[in-house]
Parts: C-alpha cells; sequence; structure tokens
C-alpha cells in the first residue's frame, strides 16, 4: 500500500474513446502525485511533531470556502425575489395564524360557544 | 471543525511548511492558514489561461473543472463536482481516508458534510422512485387529514344524548307494597 510509486498503466479500455483514456490516464497521474505526497507525510518518521496533522489543501479550500460563504452572495433580482418570497411566506403564515386565532378568541370571549360546543371536550 | 480531527495523522512541523510550499501558490504563514489565502476567488475565471490554472489550483484536470453559475448563489470559482455521496462510492477501493472514502488532495463537493457516510446517500438508486414515495405519502397523509378534519362538521354514525332518567312521564316504576303471595 505504500509504494513510492502508484502505478498508473491502467488496463487496455477497448470500449472507451482515445479522448476518455487520456483523460483517465491525466486524472491516474495527478492521483499518483497526490498520493506519492500522502505516502512521503506518512511515513515520516519524525512526524511526532506538536501540534502536526496532514494538512490537506482540498479539505482547506473547502473549509475557507464554507467560512466565507457570505461573501459570494450577490443581491441581485434573482436572489432578491427568492429572498422576499422566503421572507413573504413567513410574514404571511403568521399574519393568516394570527387572524384565524383572533376570530376564534372574539368568539370565546363574546360567548358565542356554548358549554357543550367547547373545544377538546373529550382531552 | 470536527472534520481534522478525524483525520488527524501526526507529521512534522517542518514537513508541514515544506508541503504547504509545494502544493500551495500563495505564501503560506507558517504560524496558521488564513481564511484570505484559501478561499476561492470572487468570480469564476473567464479566459481559458485561467480556467486551467483553477483547475489546477484544486488539484483536477482542465477537462472535468466546471464552476457554478455567477449569479449570486455561486460559490466563486469553487468547481461543480459531480454529487457521489461517501456510501455510495466503491467499498473495495483502497482510499487514504477510507473511514470517509476520500484521497488526499480531492476536491470537497460544496456539500460534502451532507453526503457523509452517515449522512445522505444521494446517489443511491432506490428500489422505489422519490415521486412514487411522495405520491403514496401524500395520498395517505392526505386522505387521512381529509377524514379527521371532514368528521369535525360530520358525523356518520352521531350518537344522541340520551335524555336523563327523571321518572317524570307519570307511569308507575317502583312500589312500596309487597306482592301478594298466595
Amino acid at each position: 500500500m505504500f509504494d513510492a510509486e502508484m502505478p498508473i498503466n491502467l488496463p487496455a479500455q477497448y470500449d472507451a474513446s482515445p479522448k476518455e483514456q487520456r483523460l483517465v490516464e491525466d486524472r491516474a497521474r495527478l492521483r499518483a502525485e497526490f498520493r506519492k505526497e500522502y505516502v512521503k507525510q506518512i511515513t515520516n518518521p519524525h512526524r511526532h511533531g506538536h501540534g502536526g496533522y496532514l494538512f490537506d489543501p482540498a479539505l482547506q479550500r473547502w473549509q475557507s470556502m464554507r467560512a466565507q460563504q457570505y461573501y459570494y452572495f450577490k443581491p441581485n433580482v434573482k436572489t432578491g425575489l427568492w429572498s422576499a418570497f422566503i421572507v413573504f411566506t413567513c410574514f404571511a403564515y403568521g399574519k393568516l395564524f394570527g387572524i384565524t386565532r383572533a376570530a376564534k378568541e372574539k368568539e370565546f370571549r363574546t360567548g358565542m360557544v356554548s358549554y357543550a360546543d367547547r373545544e377538546f371536550k373529550f382531552a | 471543525m470536527p472534520l481534522p480531527m478525524l483525520i488527524a495523522r501526526r507529521v512534522g512541523p517542518r514537513a508541514l511548511v515544506q508541503h504547504a510550499r509545494a502544493i500551495s501558490s500563495s505564501a503560506v504563514n507558517s504560524a496558521g492558514y488564513w481564511n484570505k489565502d484559501w478561499r476561492p476567488a470572487d468570480d469564476p475565471p473567464a479566459t481559458e489561461e485561467a480556467k486551467r490554472a483553477a483547475a489546477k489550483k484544486y488539484g483536477m484536470i482542465p477537462e472535468d473543472y466546471e464552476t457554478y453559475k455567477n449569479d449570486g448563489t455561486g460559490y466563486g470559482d469553487y468547481p461543480k463536482l459531480p454529487i457521489v455521496s461517501a456510501e455510495s462510492r466503491d467499498p473495495h477501493a483502497l482510499y487514504d481516508f477510507p473511514e470517509l472514502k476520500r484521497n488526499f488532495g480531492e476536491p470537497l463537493h460544496v456539500d460534502a458534510d451532507m453526503y457523509g457516510e452517515d449522512r445522505w446517500d444521494r446517489s443511491k438508486r432506490l428500489r422505489i422512485p422519490y415521486h412514487v414515495m411522495l405520491t403514496w405519502f401524500l395520498g395517505v397523509i392526505g386522505i387521512t387529514a381529509t377524514l379527521f378534519m371532514l368528521s369535525e362538521y360530520v358525523r356518520v354514525n352521531p350518537t344522541r344524548r340520551m335524555p336523563k332518567p327523571l321518572y317524570n312521564d307519570g307511569k308507575k316504576h317502583y312500589t312500596f307494597e309487597l306482592e301478594d303471595v298466595e
């Protein structure tokens, strides 16, 4: 597993076009480079340094992207409408809820609902 | 972030700095990794050379590299990767980080924390497709809810209250005289 070089001689692919084969080889070459670096780090006998962990640049880039997601938002018509729709839905639902509740409360307070017809009678 | 703890391997500080210098192109302060150095660029690359440079930066081949649309909902020049959940990846392949089914230097999807082994497996081929599941769910829940809500106003077998047994209908229900015994 800890070979210095990962072999990239792939089995011949008879159903893939030459372009696809080239792409597969390119990807394997990249992967072999990263694998070499990984093995070099893992098999380093002086690796018991303080606070040392295997730094993965891909992971760091992903973390930085997630930390700075706010700065990639651009306010324009599409995002503005989407945000307005979400906010409007929240407020509309709350208002609707309030209106129905107020009507019911008015009914209760003015004595329009008899004791026999009370809610949750069987609770 | 919990992910670095998951993949904590211990290397010497010198190897760390050398490795960072070899891989990254920006100036890296060995005292820390700052977001401003590692965040994606503000806009996706426009020219061909910029695209090739961005692909090289992210460790991908230029043919694989594409970005999200730059309409305000994007992520700069961060690549748009195909969604392959960790659970659906080849279980028999050898990975550098086997718990994550991931290799060193492989670019992470934007929603990678959602597609981990303990979360959603989006790339699974389902036995029952989503639209069938949704139809069944809405049908059953919808019918149940409709019946429940309609039954507030309509009773199918209405039960009426019994009249109170006040025994004031004039009939004689009880007498204190003993029955004549012959």
